[in-house]
């Protein structure tokens, strides 16, 4: 606990430094360029922008205390609820992203590790290392002309259909509402428009993990329990998926709580290809037009799910392994 | 009596870029019920793969068995699918190694690990397999099993993770145990402990053990008969107090003087000259001839077979008339 709060200053700190050390005026920004001065000094007045920095930090962190984010100077809104707004879009992008990468990636490092050295090795390798070399914004260019544009399989922006009503918001997420209320065409709608997204998105971290998974597996296949597992006649599926997979899972997971925070970052660029409403492109939209307190909410309240799932990542080590005790 | 392990002839090799190294080179052993076979010999003389190959647990894309015969219960081995292999292995022959450290698979417990094999083998319901785990336990001589079972491998001692590894290899019936190197990495009063441990068990469940080592005590403890083995050949072999005590061929007489005696502690430790020979390039002949202090024109030559000394000692020199 004290860990998060400590990291959420620092980040705190280090964003509102950032931007206000980064030349611009939201001030000027909002009024336009032909105000008038007394004005423009009226504003900086309203918004606080006239005080000393440090004081602008207090009053920050005095509002974070409360869990008020500020207001956003181009909507004149509150952060928090604006970004509450966007956030179920790009957690469900992420979540879907991160199951894809995790699933995909330890399945194709087993099959990796299990067939070190043949053809069916080759092959994931090369996948993998595809995956960490192709950027993000030309693998995303490349599936929408392909699928999207040439083929017309999937659909290449938003969420949902156009002419089709999301379904009544429980939690926002557009899949898991749908079941819950039964509406199976915008799940249907929902599933199509985040195949492509979620391709995009996951498959840099779907390569990082095949590559670990393999490296962890080849590993554990040489330890000594895995000989007496064989020598103790166990076959060989068994001694991959349940005497190796688990211990070569422990760095995996350490990976895996890494790679959320890669994932909501890598969000913004991904959101920005696919038209996809989620916080990353409001982000964006923030950024060009100078609002603060927006990009700064935004990056605390990504900071902090980082942390969190960080947290669950070492509440879930006694589990894998029994030496560590929690 | 028919031998429950027969091994003839046995060559193994391994590829590597350098070409093939002849590792095992023609391995005659015969095993016979009930018995304790001492196999020794120093590192890197084919001991363990030896056993290995009994398992067909050689490394499938480096190892090539070019020659020879393993037969089990009258059965050959060599050439039998990794299907079949994996029905013998722990059921009917089974293996524990030198490192009990790491043996057990760190994730599980104990209880676990053991119920696996025992469902696996005798086809055992849980429950029943769990009651065996016990009494295996209890078998090794571990104190409050119960409690055991429940128990990580990193809560367990070495001396209690070997026990355990025992009671693996021996719980779904074996009759042939392949011991590598059981007691290395343990303390000496554990070391005792084991081996008398093994030794009771095994001759209280009729089942014949392949003892590996490179420690001449350990055999004199617990073995009947003993093997020599210098560099992929078994070199002499027999009853363990013939070859012991009267030793035929130069390289168990040297290792025999090679052992400290505490009666003479003021005399230098005995070494063998010289190194053990790259089995790429093997020595022609006797593979023993470089470091030998009898050679003569034959045996740099002509490979010695083993041959009669008296009843049930054999030796592998050309020279052993000479010296007997």
């Amino acid at each position: 606990m004290s860990q998060l709060l400590i990291v959420l200053l620092g980040v705190s700190l280090v964003t509102f430094l950032v931007s206000h050390v980064v030349p611009g005026d939201p001030a000027r920004m909002l009024l336009g360029q032909r105000a008038d001065a007394q004005t423009l000094e009226n504003l900086r007045h309203v918004m606080g922008l006239d005080k000393p920095v440090w004081l602008q930090y207090f009053d920050y962190l005095g509002g974070l205390l409360q869990g008020d984010l500020g207001i956003s100077i181009r909507s004149q809104r509150p952060v928090l609820s604006e970004l509450l707004t966007y956030f179920p879009a790009t957690i469900e992008l992420t979540l879907f992203a991160m199951g894809f990468a995790v699933i995909s990636g330890v399945g194709l490092g087993l099959l990796s590790a299990a067939y070190r050295d043949t053809p069916i090795d080759h092959g994931t390798r090369v996948l993998a290392i595809l995956g960490v070399s192709t950027p993000l914004f030309w693998l995303g260019l490349m599936v929408l002309l392909l699928f999207y544009k040439h083929l017309g399989w999937l659909p290449g922006s938003g969420r949902l259909d156009s002419f089709i009503n999301p379904p009544t918001q429980i939690t926002g997420l557009y899949v898991l509402d749908s079941i819950l209320t039964g509406d199976w065409v915008a799940l249907k709608s929902s599933i199509l428009h985040l195949v492509l997204p979620t391709i995009c998105l996951g498959y840099i971290q779907l390569a990082t993990i095949a590559r670990l998974v393999r490296a962890s597996m080849i590993e554990v296949l040489e330890q000594d329990y895995i000989k007496t597992a064989l020598a103790n006649g166990i076959p060989r599926y068994r001694i991959i998926y349940r005497h190796a997979l688990r211990n070569a899972l422990i760095p995996t997971v350490t990976l895996i709580g890494l790679t959320f925070g890669e994932l909501l970052g890598g969000a913004i660029l991904t959101e920005t290809i696919f038209t996809w409403p989620g916080m990353g492109k409001y982000v964006v939209d923030s950024i060009s037009f100078l609002d603060f307190p927006a990009i700064m909410g935004f990056t605390i309240l990504v900071a902090t799910i980082y942390v969190i799932i960080n947290m669950v990542v070492d509440l879930l080590y006694p589990i894998l392994d029994p030496q560590i005790k929690g | 009596m028919e031998p429950l392990l027969k091994i003839s002839d046995l060559h193994v090799g391994f590829l590597n870029y350098a070409g093939v190294a002849r590792v095992l080179n023609g391995i005659d052993l015969e095993l016979f019920p009930g018995e304790f076979l001492g196999l020794v010999g120093e590192s890197g003389s084919g001991k363990s793969l030896t056993a290995n190959a009994v398992l067909g647990l050689l490394p499938a894309r480096s190892a090539v068995i070019s020659k020879g015969s393993i037969m089990f219960e009258g059965k050959e081995l060599i050439g039998r699918s990794e299907k079949e292999f994996q029905g013998l292995r722990g059921k009917k022959i089974s293996m524990v190694f030198q490192e009990p450290m790491n043996a057990l698979n760190p994730s599980y417990k104990i209880g676990k690990q053991m119920v696996e094999i025992l469902k696996l083998h005798k086809g055992l319901s849980n429950k029943e397999a769990k009651a065996e785990a016990v009494r295996w336990l209890t078998q090794v001589h571990i104190q409050n099993p119960e409690k055991v079972v429940k128990e990580y491998p990193y809560e367990l001692s070495g001396g209690m993770r070997q026990r355990v590894l025992l009671a693996m290899a021996l719980s779904c019936g074996s009759q042939l145990l392949l011991a590598d190197e059981p007691t290395t990495a343990l303390d000496v009063t554990i070391q005792a402990q084991i081996l008398r441990l093994m030794k009771e068990t095994a001759d209280q469940l009729g089942t014949s053990v392949l003892l590996i080592t490179h420690d001449l005590a350990v055999v004199a403890q617990t073995c009947q008969r003993v093997a020599v083995m210098y560099c992929g050949n078994i070199v002499e072999i027999g009853p363990v107090t013939k070859v012991l005590h009267e030793p035929c061929h130069p390289y168990t007489k040297a290792l025999l003087k090679a052992l400290p005696n505490p009666d003479h502690s003021e005399t230098e430790l005995q070494s063998i000259p010289g190194s053990v020979p790259n089995l790429l390039t093997p020595p022609a002949g006797c593979r023993f001839h470089p470091r030998c202090d009898l050679v003569e024109k034959t045996c740099m030559e002509l490979r010695p077979q083993l041959t009669t000394v008296s009843e049930n000692h054999y030796v592998a020199c050309w020279r052993e008339e000479d010296h007997v």
